[in-house]
């Protein structure tokens, strides 16, 4: 814990740690995008800026795709990503902190059998966003339909971290939140650490919008302009937003300071750092440029998308370092046996190779669609009857 | 690892076990119908490839590809939900299972991802690809889905036939174990007929298809239920393979298992006759109530067989290592020295108030940490009912010998003072919790009700009662009574 992460580990921790993290984050990348996607469209629904309905959903070859139309086609398959790429850390963290994670889950048994429902829900009713049947429906029923897969999303989100606060207490207070028979877990922190990674999430849509604004673009497809010109000016609001929660993140627990200018997180505290400048900078630059190009430019952009995978790496170390530090020494020796023996169980190997093949085929799957692609009318649509 | 204490959660009437039971049956329904829904696509689109299906092509693209997307989602939520709801069972079990496998639940996520990437590029694009890729995905989608089943089917089958995983711990031995290939070509064959009932029951409710077209449908969908013809051979086989104890269950051991296999036998058995006599060999139309009913069949015949699978590893939840509730069967000699009751880090008990004196308590800390995973006090399988009409002595002897008075219960893993104790609490439950009730520990005789419960405890042992130990533990006990007299 005095170097920086995961190098004052033994191997087998620092092996473990390092693939929880790299897993997190692309976990975080898909999330965000799912979780800052249902407010955006929530909140166009409510605001009855969007049409609701099939045809308004659908991203045809005549008609502009504007950030709505793109959102509501893509949130569901972006929420199987996030599902899929968060079986990865959901694995890594039970050999890591395998009695923290169980006991929260069990403190918190109610939020669990929850999210199965909630999830469900969540998912089938951005296809009833997409339906004829709602467009039949009353305003009332609309908005809370428009309001639903927000809120679902919202609910695994505020559960995740109150799991994660409460899986960093000590044993005495796991007792005695038992013993009370509490069903809710809170603390000053959790609200401004939501907050900073919810409005975090903002950006990472953003950053996302924008590649599949310049893929359409690039592809002659057509693209409404005021949705492009928005995106940065909305992107630069929510960073802000986020560096502003997290000041007051900073402040709601005091040992957060020193845990984030220690050894282990300090060089990725500045990565987040300079990682939120180069999105700052990518994005005051295509604020410039769209209204004269009409177009999203590929610097700007590649320098916005490195700065954001910079930021989420550097927050989601510094994240880890809070929990080591939360757990402390005595845990953690403890601990590293038990990784240690992970270690020693045969596998990984035969993991290694399928995880290069497989990839190999993701990527051929994607290659397969590029190459194989026929132009016919309303070209991307995936149809919902 | 097996240091380690969890809370214990009380569902009150509900046990624990129906949830995942119910969660396990939904879970493995949706993952096989999209495992079988891949062979099914493939083969439909290679017909259509072939000329040799005008109705194929519609087919997938319009209802059949929802179906499978819907099945793929659920089956990815409730896997993950699995998981949760195994944490509130058993967290010691699937902790053992994570630490034990954790790279062939790795490996087995990168099939997943590739089957969730190669099945949404066939959704989202498969209407605008040539046929070859549609193919090709489609195919990547089926190999991915069935090697997701691959890798989990063989953590699955090692918990009731570990092997010389016991010894060794060895992954790959515990990997390849005795239920491995039977289990996986069962429940392959039971994937395909699984997607082929759906598929029929989808050729149905296309509204623009004429009766020709439907029949031609039928009849191509329906080769995906031959392969039932295996299904006798296999579930024997997979039956062969379990441990003799675990077969007797299933086989009239037990009342309920026996009632669960039979349901899933006949099940399976009707769903395959009518397959294979009326829509093979007598090439018969099936219509929408028809297909449905034998879907819903199937879904007996699949949550029938997972019950069982479930039921026949008791008294284990991984044999030969952890039982049902969560106690190590090494831990169980030492717990009977030093008693549950006094082991670090326990959560208090909730509600404390409610009983009458310090030995209920000490009691419903014995039921929640012993019996609570299996069992509730007055709901499902409620203790209350299984012992109302033992005297006391007969529960002093019967929990204290709890492998021989049921073979598929763990021993008590406690001390003559906790098993007094539990008898206590039952007792006071079964005359409806009074304010008042006299502590034995405090009466004269205390110390020979004590001794009578070590003896029990001490004859019958602290292994578990397979049909061999069972025999012999009975042999002896006879003996020392013979001797006695």
């Amino acid at each position: 814990m005095d170097t920086t992460f995961p190098f004052g580990f033994p191997l087998a921790t620092a092996f473990y740690l390092t693939l929880f993290v790299v897993t997190l984050v692309l976990h975080v990348l898909f999330m965000n995008y799912v979780l800052s996607g249902t407010a955006w469209l929530a909140w166009s629904i409510v605001s009855g800026r969007v049409r609701l309905g099939r045809k308004s959903a659908e991203i045809s070859k005549e008609e502009p795709a504007t950030s709505e139309s793109i959102l509501a086609d893509w949130i569901p398959t972006m929420l199987s990503g996030a599902i899929t790429a968060g079986v990865a850390p959901l694995l890594f963290v039970q050999i890591l902190y395998q009695r923290e994670f169980y006991t929260a889950n069990l403190l918190l048994f109610n939020r669990w059998m929850s999210i199965l429902p909630v999830l469900i829900v969540g998912f089938y009713s951005l296809y009833v966003l997409r339906s004829n049947w709602l467009t039949r429906r009353s305003a009332l029923v609309k908005t809370l339909t428009g309001l639903l897969p927000f809120l679902c999303v919202a609910f695994v989100a505020y559960s995740w971290t109150e799991n994660h606060l409460l899986s960093v207490n000590s044993p005495e207070q796991w007792r005695a939140f038992y013993a009370e028979g509490k069903e809710i877990y809170f603390e000053p922190q959790i609200i401004p650490r939501l907050a900073v990674w919810a409005l975090g999430s903002i950006a990472t849509a953003c950053v996302w919008l924008a590649w599949q604004f310049r893929y359409r673009a690039v592809h002659h497809l057509p693209v409404d302009s005021q949705s492009i010109s928005r995106l940065p000016k909305i992107a630069l609001i929510g960073l802000i937003a986020s560096i502003v929660c997290g000041i007051a993140y900073c402040f709601s627990a005091p040992h957060l300071g020193a845990v984030f200018l220690g050894p282990m997180a300090r060089w990725y505290l500045a990565a987040a750092i300079l990682g939120m400048i180069a999105q700052l900078t990518g994005w005051f630059q295509l604020l410039r440029q769209i209204p004269s190009t009409n177009g999203i430019s590929l610097k700007p952009l590649l320098l916005t998308t490195a700065g954001l995978v910079a930021t989420v790496l550097g927050m989601s170390v510094c994240r880890e370092a809070i929990r080591l530090s939360s757990l402390g020494a005595t845990r953690l020796q403890e601990l590293i046996p038990q990784h240690a023996e992970a270690m020693k169980v045969e596998g990984f190997w035969v993991f290694l190779l399928f995880a290069v093949i497989n990839i190999g085929l993701i990527s051929w799957c994607f290659w397969l669609v590029k190459k194989n692609y026929i132009q016919t009318g309303n070209a991307e649509s995936a149809e919902v009857e | 690892m097996f240091n380690d204490v969890y809370p214990i959660n009380d569902f009150g009437p509900l046990m624990k076990g129906l949830a995942i039971g119910g969660l396990g049956i939904f879970h493995v329904f949706l993952a096989q119908f999209a495992i079988g829904g891949g062979f099914l696509m493939s083969y439909l689109q290679w017909l259509d490839m072939r000329n040799k299906s005008t109705v194929a092509r519609a087919f997938l693209d319009s209802y059949f590809k929802f179906l499978v997307l819907v099945s793929f989602v659920m089956g990815a939520v409730t896997g993950v939900a699995m998981w949760f709801t195994s944490i509130q069972v058993s967290p010691r079990t699937i902790g053992l299972m994570v630490s034990s496998f954790h790279w062939v639940w790795a490996t087995e996520w990168t099939f997943f991802s590739l089957e969730v990437v190669s099945g949404y590029a066939f959704y989202r694009y498969g209407k605008h690809l040539k046929d070859r890729a549609r193919l090709t995905l489609l195919i990547l989608y089926t190999v991915a889905a069935w090697f997701s089943l691959f890798w989990i089917n063989g953590i699955l089958s090692w918990q009731l036939t570990p092997g010389e995983w016991v010894n060794s711990k060895s992954v790959w031995v515990g990997f390849f174990n005795a239920g491995f290939w039977p289990s996986l070509l069962y429940r392959t064959v039971a994937s395909m007929s699984v997607a082929a009932l759906v598929g029929l029951v989808v050729v149905n409710f296309i509204p623009k298809l004429q009766r020709s077209e439907r029949e031609q449908l039928v009849r191509q969908v329906a080769v995906l239920l031959i392969p039932m013809v295996l299904m006798p051979f296999l579930g024997a086989w997979y039956i062969a393979s379990m441990p003799a104890d675990s077969r007797a269950w299933a086989t009239g051991g037990s009342v309920a298992m026996t009632m669960f296999f039979t349901i899933a036998v006949g099940s399976s058995a009707l769903v395959g006759i009518y397959s294979l006599v009326a829509l093979w060999f007598g090439r018969l139309y099936i219509n929408g109530a028809t297909s449905t009913l034998l879907v819903l069949l199937a879904f007996g015949a699949s949550a029938g067989g997972e019950f069982v699978r479930e039921g026949v590893r008791k008294p284990f939840t991984v044999r030969e290592t952890l039982y049902s509730n969560s106690i190590h069967k090494n831990e169980v000699a030492a717990l009977r020295v030093n008693g549950l009751s006094t082991r670090p880090d326990e959560y208090p008990l909730r509600h404390a108030d409610r009983y009458a004196n310090d030995q209920l308590k000490q009691g419903a800390l014995v039921f929640r940490e012993q019996c609570s995973v299996c069992h509730t006090l007055g709901g499902v399988n409620a203790v209350d009912e299984l012992t109302h009409s033992w005297s006391i002595e007969q529960m002093r002897l019967n929990i204290a010998q709890l492998q021989l008075t049921k073979p598929f219960m763990p021993p008590f893993a406690g001390t003559a003072e906790e098993v007094e104790a539990i008898v206590q609490f039952l007792s006071w439950n079964h005359q409806g919790n009074p304010d008042s009730w006299s502590m034995t520990s405090t009466q004269d005789n205390f110390g020979t009700i004590l001794a009578r419960i070590q003896g029990y405890l001490d004859e019958a042992g602290t292994e578990p009662a397979d049909a061999e130990t069972r025999q012999r533990a009975l042999q002896e006990l006879a003996n020392k009574r013979w001797k006695g007299r």
